[in-house]
């Protein structure tokens, strides 16, 4: 099993390469986040040492968990929908947080990281594809939204997150990787103050490889590294 | 009749009561006890502190075991919100009596399974809620005599002389003691760590 996992990382770090090369990117460009949602904290340390960097973790209670455990260092990225009354707990675990979509959100986020005295970086969820199921601010309201996070002064905007619709065949996500790239690029000619829009978190793992054609700096893979989810969920 | 393990069994526990009992299931098994950091983190609920330390200690030893499956767990007892640990002295173990006298109080276990071969750490919460009858001051001084309290999380044993205070118990009695068997046999089970066959 572990060999498995030094394994998977070796090719998903050749395919990420081959992907960054086909236009014209350098692989550094674009980062692992090791998706580890389910994983048991052994096998994370496991992934840890064969190189990776970033853990994306889902929940809240979970993450909790997990992450007073694992004795190795690594960067926590929140990147599962977040209850507001939540936002106490993830200043303290999370370096980044990918999914922050609405002002009040970011405003408690703001807040709490200002009572530990902490700066947090955050990406904007956006719901590029419009769908109503999902999380993630209207690309419509986007800006008038990035406007009012760049005051708050604990919070570091650092880019844009989406999920593509579920499909079976990755080049169905190729348009609302290319729009949300658009997005970002409006974006920045807004000129707004006290922001970065240098991350684009996009792309799992049936669609990385797309995502970083159209300009992914952050790739989310679980499965392709941990394989299928282990169904056997902590009990009682 | 044994019960089979699939793989090499471990208990990470230096608990005689935690061995006992899954002797007596008939399990086979080897005991390493594991040397943690045992503190309180700051805002964690007794249900959290037990269910973590449970992990941190099967997790030391599937780390370095990862072929077998690893079992590790923490009780503790708590009453008023407040944990009490195991007495270091007569004066302590009398205050821990005192407090359990004539009220109900509650017992956690964390129990936590590993594999680190089968990727699984599966970790589960039980608890019980233990009734004292009021406790007499000369059965106080018999009781903290007697070598008994002294290694047992909130000073008394269920299953010695410490059975005499207790008026009833609500939830698992074996969780009492230090291991809710039911409930870590039906988890190594549903895990396919033990078979009845």
């Amino acid at each position: 099993m572990e060999t498995d996992i030094i394994a998977n990382i070796k090719i998903i770090r050749q395919r990420i390469a081959a992907a960054a090369a086909r236009c014209n990117r350098s692989p550094d460009s674009v980062k692992l986040l090791a998706v580890t949602k389910t994983v048991a904290p052994h096998i994370v340390e496991q992934a840890i040492k064969a190189g990776i960097t970033a853990c994306g973790e889902n929940y809240v209670q979970e993450a909790r968990d997990k992450i007073t455990l694992i004795k190795e260092k690594v960067q926590w990225h929140m990147i599962g929908y977040l209850q507001t009354n939540k936002a106490k707990y993830v200043v303290n675990l999370f370096d980044y947080i990918h999914s922050v979509d609405r002002l009040e959100l970011a405003r408690e986020i703001d807040r709490r990281a200002g009572i530990i005295g902490r700066k947090i970086n955050i990406l904007m969820e956006v719901n590029i594809s419009g769908e109503p199921s999902k999380s993630g601010i209207e690309a419509s309201e986007a800006i008038e939204l990035i406007k009012n996070i760049s005051a708050l002064e604990n919070l570091s905007v650092q880019g844009l997150m989406t999920m593509a619709p579920y499909s079976d065949n990755p080049e169905n996500s190729r348009p609302y990787f290319a729009a949300l790239k658009d997005l970002q690029q409006k974006i920045i000619q807004e000129g707004i103050a006290g922001i970065q829009m240098n991350e684009l978190s996009m792309g799992m793992t049936d669609d990385f490889e797309i995502a970083i054609e159209e300009g992914a700096t952050i790739v989310r893979i679980g499965r392709a590294i941990f394989g299928e989810r282990n169904p056997s969920k902590p009990i009682v | 009749m044994p019960i089979t393990s699939s793989h090499k069994f471990i208990l990470a526990s230096a608990s005689p009561r935690r061995q006992a009992m899954l002797r007596s299931a008939g399990l086979n098994f080897k005991i390493m006890p594991p040397h943690i950091n045992e503190d309180y983190l700051a805002g964690e609920s007794p249900r959290q502190h037990v269910k973590r330390l449970s992990q941190e200690k099967a997790l030391v030893i599937s780390r370095q075991h990862q072929d077998a499956w690893v079992l590790g767990a923490d009780t503790i007892v708590v009453i008023d919100g407040v944990i009490l640990g195991k007495p270091k002295n007569r004066r302590q173990a009398k205050m821990m009596l005192e407090k359990l006298s004539g009220r109900e109080h509650k017992v956690f276990t964390g129990f936590t399974i590993a594999r680190t071969q089968s990727r699984v750490c599966a970790a589960g919460v039980v608890q019980s809620a233990v009734k004292f009858k009021t406790i007499s001051p000369d059965e106080m001084n018999w009781y903290i005599d007697c070598d008994e309290p002294y290694d047992k999380a909130g000073g008394y044993a269920i299953q010695g002389k410490g059975a005499y205070f207790i008026q009833s118990i609500r939830g698992s009695y074996t969780n009492v003691i230090g291991l809710p068997l039911c409930e870590v046999l039906e988890t190594l089970k549903k895990l396919k760590a033990i078979s009845f066959r």
